[in-house]
C-alpha cells in the first residue's frame, strides 16, 4: 500500500512534467509563476516506514512553511510539521534474545514528531499554468516523543535529533498572478531520534501533504 | 521572515500542549502485566523438589499488614503448585531439604521503584533470612526497574540445593505481576491466578528436560 502510494504520486508528478512540456504549447510564461514570498499550511498524512515500533498510518498532522524565491526557479525557507501516530497492540509475550526474560501485556504506542527544517526547493519550468513541479530538501532538527501505555503503567521518552527531509511535489497555480497557491507533495522524513526502550536508533516516515498557501509578488 | 517566527512558535506550542492525543485506555486489558526472569545459567533438570508456604507476605498501606493466610492466598499458592507440578517438580515439606524454595508476596496500593539487585532491602522484614533454616543473604543476579501503583504479585524461586556452596540464596526465577486492582477481592485474586499461570507459561527454561 505504501509503495503503491509512492508510485502513484511519482507517476502523478512526472506526468505533470510531461504534460507541461507537451500540451502547453500556446502558453509560454516568461518567468516562474512563483511569488516572491510564499507561506503555506498543509494537511500532512504520514506512513511509518521502519515498522519497528508501530505500523499504522497517521492522518493527524500538519505542516507550516515559508518560502522565499532567490531566483525564478530556486527558493529557500523554513518549515515545521507536527505528526501524531497511535496504534493498539493486542496481548503478546515479548522475549529477550536468550528467552530468559519475558514480558506479557497489551499496549498502546504513540509517537509525536515535530521536524523543524530549513528548506530549499527547485521549481521546474512549466509550459502550462496549472502545475509547476518541484524538488526540495529540508535539513534541521526533530523533536520526538514516544509513549507506551500498558495497564496502569506508562513509558515516555522524548529527544531531539537531526532530520533530513527530501520531497517532490507540485505547486498548483490558480491563476497566472493569483496569490493563492495549492501544494501537493510527498516527502521522506529521516531522523536520528531514538526510542531506547524499543532499541530503535532512528525514525522514518513518508509524508503526503495537501495544502494551500498565499504569496506576494511585491 | 521574522514575522513568521511568532506564528510558527505558537503553532508548535499549541500542538504540543493541546493536540497530544489521549489514548483510549478502555482498549487496554485489565489483566496484569506479567514479567519473568529466569537464571539461564542454571540447569533446572538438576532440581527435583520444592517447597512453598501456605502463608504469603502481604504489604499494603495498612502498617499492620504483613502476611495473609486465607482462602485467597491459598488460591494463589495452589496456582504455583499446579504449575510446578506440571513442569515436573515435586512438592515436599520444608524439613525434607527441598531443592527450590518459593516465596510469594502481594503488594497493594504501594509505589515502589527498584533499579538494582538487592531490592528486598526496601522491605525489611519481608523475607526472613532464617526462614529456610539457616542464614544466608539473598543474592539476586539482575538489576531491574519497576513501579507498582496499585497491586502486584511477586513470586521468587531460590536455589536451596546449592545455597551452602554458593553461600547465598540465589534467586533463579522471578515472576512479577502487576496492574490495576479493583474492590472485588475475587476478581483481584483471579487476576493473580491468571497472571501466575502466564508467568510459568512464558518461562520455558524452567521446564525439566
Amino acid at each position: 500500500m505504501k509503495s503503491s502510494a509512492v508510485y502513484i504520486l511519482f507517476v502523478l508528478w512526472t506526468g505533470l512534467g510531461v504534460c507541461a512540456s507537451v500540451n502547453g504549447q500556446e502558453i509560454q510564461p516568461k518567468a516562474s509563476l512563483m511569488p516572491k514570498d510564499f507561506t503555506a499550511f498543509s494537511w500532512e498524512m504520514s506512513i511509518p516506514t521502519d515498522n519497528k515500533y508501530l505500523t499504522k498510518n497517521s492522518l493527524s498532522g500538519w505542516r507550516l512553511e515559508y518560502r522565499r524565491m532567490l531566483s525564478k526557479n530556486l527558493s529557500i525557507g523554513m518549515a515545521a510539521s507536527w505528526n501524531a501516530f497511535d496504534e493498539d497492540f493486542p496481548t503478546k509475550t515479548y522475549y529477550s534474545p536468550s528467552r530468559s526474560t519475558a514480558v506479557t501485556t497489551d499496549m498502546i504506542r504513540q509517537v509525536y514528531t515535530v521536524p523543524i527544517t530549513l528548506t530549499s526547493h527547485y521549481y521546474f519550468n512549466s509550459k502550462i499554468l496549472l502545475f509547476q513541479p518541484y524538488l526540495g530538501v529540508g535539513l534541521g532538527t526533530q523533536y520526538q516523543e514516544s509513549n507506551t501505555y500498558f495497564n496502569i503503567y506508562q513509558l515516555t521518552e522524548n529527544n531531539w535529533g537531526f532530520v533530513a527531509r527530501p520531497e517532490l511535489g507540485t505547486v498548483i497555480h490558480f491563476g497566472k498572478e493569483s496569490p493563492m497557491k495549492g501544494l501537493v507533495s510527498v516527502g521522506y522524513n529521516w531522523s536520528t531520534n531514538k526510542i531506547e526502550t524499543a532499541n530503535i536508533d532512528n525514525w522514518t516516515h513518508l509524508s503526503i501533504n495537501i495544502g494551500l498557501g498565499i504569496g506576494s509578488y511585491q | 521572515m521574522k514575522r513568521l517566527l511568532l506564528p510558527f512558535g505558537l503553532l508548535l506550542m499549541v500542538s504540543q500542549e493541546g493536540c497530544l492525543k489521549s489514548p483510549n485506555f478502555d482498549q487496554l486489558s485489565t489483566d496484569f502485566v506479567v514479567i519473568t526472569k529466569t537464571d539461564s545459567s542454571r540447569i533446572f533438570s538438576s532440581y527435583s523438589t520444592y517447597y512453598i508456604s501456605d502463608t504469603i507476605a502481604y504489604h499494603s498501606d495498612v502498617a499492620t499488614d504483613t502476611i495473609v493466610h486465607n482462602s485467597s492466598s491459598q488460591q494463589l499458592v495452589n496456582a504455583v503448585k499446579q504449575n510446578m507440578s506440571a513442569l515436573g517438580y515435586t512438592f515436599v515439606p520444608k524439613g525434607s531439604k527441598p531443592d527450590l524454595g518459593i516465596n510469594m508476596g502481594v503488594l497493594k496500593n504501594t509505589t515502589v521503584s527498584v533499579v538494582y539487585g538487592g531490592w528486598w532491602d526496601y522491605w525489611y522484614g519481608w523475607w526472613d533470612p532464617w526462614y529456610w533454616g539457616w542464614y544466608y543473604p539473598y543474592y539476586y543476579p539482575w538489576a531491574y526497574a519497576y513501579s507498582i501503583t496499585s497491586g502486584s504479585v511477586i513470586v521468587t524461586m531460590a536455589d536451596l540445593k546449592n545455597a551452602s556452596r554458593d553461600q547465598n540464596l540465589r534467586v533463579v526465577w522471578l515472576g512479577l505481576m502487576g496492574g490495576a486492582v479493583g474492590d472485588n477481592l475475587d476478581a483481584n485474586v483471579q487476576r493473580g491466578v491468571t497472571a501466575i499461570n502466564q508467568a510459568f507459561t512464558q518461562s520455558p527454561l524452567l521446564k525439566k528436560q
